[in-house]
Formats: structure tokens, sequence, C-alpha cells
């Protein structure tokens, strides 16, 4: 069985979160299409205007409401 | 069809407005890096987003303005799209149909065409832009007399949304955000 030195298991513990980050940002990219991994928003090496955002035309349903104005908020929030 | 006949941007006001279009401001990200989690900011076109009702808000007794937060959405490039995608975007232009969460915003000055995703929404203090309150008369609010937020640094703005894009913008923004389609009494 492995022993550990004093922080050993917390270094090891850091370095779990960080492969956790790449997994997670790995596997949302891995349905993205290939311009959307190629400069999705969460790359910080792409300047912002150069980022692609995916987005789809597929309809929703959607629930219909009338709207009416909110009334003003005059409380000193 | 409104896409191709609607104006989407007109010239700003001198007060803050929302869908006032920056050419520069900081664009907050977070992102991984190096395996670790990771924020920055960069310089980049975004649109004020905030309410005007929450921008203006005073103070009741003080009559100061309360504003401290002011929220953005980034401008993207539509030149970064696939082509497809992006003649499918100028083709809903302002309709009320999908795609929820993009608006598009067509040419805009000094920026070029883009669009912006509505779920990538960030906040900035509104001390970034050294906001104050300034009073305006009848003739220049044409709402009658008023105090309104100003920018008095790092005003970059260099169009505005029309009523139209503004109407499109609300209705966008609920459809993403609450899934109800609001149609106005």
């Amino acid at each position: 069985m492995a022993r550990f030195v004093r922080g050993q298991e917390s270094r090891l513990a850091v370095t779990a979160e960080r492969r956790e980050l790449k997994r997670v940002a790995t596997t949302r990219l891995s349905g993205a299409s290939s311009e959307v991994r190629r400069c999705n928003p969460v790359d910080l090496t792409v300047a912002p205007f150069d980022r692609v955002t995916a987005f789809d035309f597929e309809d929703m349903p959607l629930t219909r409401v009338r709207a009416v104005p909110a009334p003003v908020d005059d409380t000193d929030w | 069809m409104t896409s191709n006949v609607t104006p989407i941007v007109t010239e700003h006001r001198t007060w803050l407005s929302q869908g006032d279009i920056f050419e520069r401001l900081p664009v907050v990200t977070v992102g991984v890096r190096d395996s670790a989690l990771a924020a920055d900011w960069a310089p980049g076109p975004a649109m004020l987003v905030s309410h005007g009702c929450a921008i203006d808000k005073k103070h009741n007794k003080t009559k100061r303005s309360t504003c401290e937060w002011l929220s953005f959405l980034p401008i993207q490039d539509m030149a970064k799209l696939d082509a497809g995608k992006a003649g499918q975007l100028r083709e809903v232009g302002l309709d009320r149909r999908p795609p929820y969460n993009v608006l598009y915003l067509g040419e805009l000055p000094s920026i070029g065409e883009g669009y912006a995703p509505l779920v990538q929404v960030y906040t900035l203090p509104a001390v970034v832009l050294a906001t104050e309150v300034r009073d305006f008369t009848d003739d220049e609010t044409g709402e009658g007399p008023d105090r309104r937020l100003v920018p008095t640094v790092h005003d970059t703005r260099v169009a505005s949304l029309t009523a139209d894009a503004l109407d499109a913008f609300h209705w966008k923004w609920t459809v993403q955000w609450t899934g109800a389609s609001v149609t106005a009494e």
C-alpha cells in the first residue's frame, strides 16, 4: 500500500480536481461542432470577438403568456 | 420576415440605455487552462443588457444613483461561424423564432457583423464606466425632464439597438430564461 508523506495527499487531491476539470471540459466539447471546439467561449486563448457559441434552430414548446408592465420598484434596495 | 428590411442598430443616446453597443469593454471569461480552472478578461465588443429602470434608479431620499452593477453580453464575430449557420442566422434576423439563445446584430459600426449569445451574460461594477447622473431636458429625452446615468470613462459606444431590435431582444431574452413566449397587452 502506498504511503504518503505530509502534503502529498493534498497535492494528489488538487491533481485529481484538475484532472476532473479537464475531463468535464473535454466532455463538454466532444459533442460540439468543429467551429465551437475551435473557439469555444471557455477557451481563454481566443479573443472575445473571435469566439463561437453553439446554438440550434430547433423549435421548442413554449408557454404563451400575456404581459403587463411590472410595477415600479420604489424600494431602496 | 424582418431580417433584411428592419434596421437593427441606430445611434446611441448620451445616457446609458439597454441595447447600447460598446466597441471595447472588459469581457470576463471563466474556463479551463492547463487543466486548471482559470478566470480571465480581455477587451472586446459588448452589449448592455441592464434594463433602463435599473440603470436610472435613484435612492428615494438622496436622489443619488443606486446603480452599482451593469450587465453585458459579449458580441461575437459572424465570420467565425460556418457559412450555413451564419446564413440561417441572417435569415432569422429579428423574427420571433429559434435560435432562442442568440440575437443577430447585423453590421455594427467599427466592429463588423456580429451576434450576441444570450447565455453568456456577465456583470461589471458601474464604477468601470465611472457613471454619474446628469440632468436632461424634455427636448433631449422626449419623455419629460429626467436625471439619467452617463458613463464618464471608457465610453466606447458605437451604436444602440433600434426599438424593433429591442423588442426582439426582449422576446428572445424571456424565452431563453423562462421558456415563456410573452405578448404585451
